[in-house]
């Protein structure tokens, strides 16, 4: 069973415009579980409505979304499907309900009904695994913006969820914040199996993902690997999307007329390939 | 500029004060405030000073806390003292025209100098010790017996630790905000009073609309985290009544009790 299954999915706010086109249209996807999966697009392509639409803040106004196998129209089911995908927003100050660290990460749990002393436990045990425990009794707003958002993502954690999405959770943070969040969700989709779904528009992140999705004009119209992906950069730029950094330099380098292999994703790889071609050059 | 309120801010610590319950520490405040406002001479206050005296220091909080918490009293110290100093009749000491100082108008203004510094230093203290969520969970608990008159309690707790968390991020915004306004020429600083409320309508606006957004982006954060009102909630801090609580009830009202004794058996100075 799929942990995200999107059937057919269209989207429309009430207050489109009847002739506009809708935000999703007829968007058939797969997210597998334990898979780490990246959703690209330009500025207004849906993504962030997809976010709400997979635990059930919206529902599909045409086809359905299956959260492993439950549909999350059904109302009875919204506590556990929003249980089961934990969503993490963009703002880390505007996720963090209360004045304490750990207070607000019991947030999610005391909602549940969960005893308190497994609350506790879920607690400590969430904090420790995002690198935040030093950190229980502090106010969150004397936090770095990265520390925020790996509160945020314990909050989400104790809860439990099968899967997380993360709706560009690093778009307000410094590089120093952007690599630690991707490095918590990178160990916690490794350690714990936990899905992770992250919408960004950083191409640098989206390469360290398992399968990259692009969502343009409310449609997925790219889906695959990081390395297939990142060696179609046409299409890319159709998509009002940028390689990265050093796939780019590859592709200028190529563009130029040097010979080098396509689908380099980091700096390592582009260094490694640049050396090759170098001495390959020095040889001869 | 704005970020050093201090008033109201949570310093973490494991004093027996820390610990206490905060129902019982939330009752105690209320206790002490009636305290500080029944004694009419100074061996009543002397006992009230020293009863805040022992809660500051089983606190173990730092000393300069408690003054930054009195430093934005000082004005109304100094109007109070003017006041009573000025009007209160009795023994003329010295005089001028129309003014004259009486030797009970200073005493008065000393004991409700005192008596203000008491009272602010003893709920600064409770604020101190207690996070805010501790407070409106003990409020939520104290007040739930009104929910049986339908009264939103649960809601209204919700409502305060909201506020409580978002007074230093708007505080920090208001910042960011008034640097930006100034950067485009705002002058705030300068003109009557009209001119300057007239000022801060730029800063405001922006600040307004941001708060919806804030508002916005939490309920919907509030919702992913499966808040569906106080229904079904449990919380992680289960406060529990030890015997230590009923002593605190004791001592509040053996400090009540023995200020109206004094009251009744020495000479009142106001």
């Amino acid at each position: 069973m799929d942990m995200l299954f999107a059937d057919h999915l269209s989207f429309k706010y009430e207050y489109t415009p009847e002739d506009a086109a809708p935000v999703l249209r007829d968007v058939l996807l797969h997210v597998e579980k334990g898979s780490f999966t990246a959703l690209l697009g330009p500025n207004g392509c849906g993504k962030s409505t997809f976010a709400k639409l997979c635990n059930a803040m919206l529902l599909p106004t045409g086809g359905k979304m299956l959260v492993l196998g439950t549909d999350t129209a059904q109302e009875d089911k919204q506590l556990d499907i929003r249980r089961t995908v934990g969503l993490v927003l963009q703002n880390p100050d505007n996720q963090l309900v209360t004045t304490i660290v750990e207070e607000d990460v019991a947030f999610g749990p005391e909602n549940l009904g969960v005893p308190p002393e497994e609350i506790r436990r879920r607690v400590d045990d969430a904090l420790r695994a995002v690198g935040m425990y030093d950190y229980r009794s502090h106010a969150p707003h004397k936090l770095s913006g990265g520390q925020k958002q790996r509160v945020a993502i314990a909050g989400i954690l104790a809860m439990q969820p099968d899967c997380i999405v993360l709706d560009e959770p690093t778009a307000m943070l410094d590089p120093q914040g952007r690599a630690e969040v991707l490095e918590t969700m990178r160990r916690l989709n490794r350690e714990r199996g936990i899905t992770v779904l992250l919408i960004t528009h950083y191409m640098e992140e989206a390469a360290e993902c398992d399968r990259v999705l692009v969502l343009q004009n409310g449609r997925i119209t790219m889906d695959g690997t990081a390395r297939e992906i990142f060696s179609r950069p046409d299409e890319l730029r159709a998509a009002d999307l940028d390689l990265p950094q050093p796939a780019d330099l590859c592709e200028r380098l190529r563009a130029a007329g040097i010979d080098l292999p396509t689908g380099i994703l980091n700096e390592e790889e582009c260094v490694r390939a640049l050396v090759q071609r170098w001495e390959a050059v020095a040889c001869r | 500029m704005l970020t050093d309120v201090t008033f109201g801010q949570y310093y973490p610590g494991r004093s027996l004060l820390h610990r206490l319950d905060p129902r019982t520490k939330l009752l105690m405040t209320l206790l002490y405030v009636v305290a500080v406002f029944v004694p009419r001479n100074w061996f009543g206050l002397g006992a009230v000073v020293a009863f805040l005296a022992l809660t500051l220091l089983l606190s173990r909080l730092p000393f300069r806390l408690t003054l930054r918490s009195l430093k934005p009293i000082w004005p109304i110290i100094v109007i109070t003292s003017l006041i009573n100093i000025f009007y209160v009749d009795g023994t003329v000491l010295w005089s001028w025209g129309f003014l004259h100082i009486t030797a009970q108008g200073l005493a008065t203004a000393a004991f409700i100098s005192v008596r203000i510094l008491c009272l602010v230093a003893g709920s600064a203290l409770l604020t101190y010790t207690t996070t805010p969520t501790m407070l409106t969970d003990a409020i939520e608990r104290l007040l739930s017996p009104l929910k049986k008159l339908r009264l939103p309690v649960h809601e209204l707790a919700m409502m305060m630790t909201i506020a409580l968390r978002f007074i230093p991020t708007l505080i920090e915004e208001t910042d960011i905000i008034m640097s930006a306004q100034k950067a485009r020429g705002a002058d705030m600083e300068s003109g009557g009073l009209l001119q300057r409320i007239r000022a801060l309508l730029p800063v405001l606006i922006p600040l307004f609309v941001s708060s919806f957004r804030r508002a916005y982006d939490l309920a919907t954060a509030m919702e992913c985290r499966c808040y569906h009102g106080g229904e079904g909630r449990t919380r992680m801090k289960q406060p529990h009544l030890h015997a230590r609580d009923l002593l605190c009830f004791l001592t509040g009202a053996a400090l009540i009790a023995g200020t109206i004794c004094l009251n009744v058996f020495l000479p009142a100075v106001i």
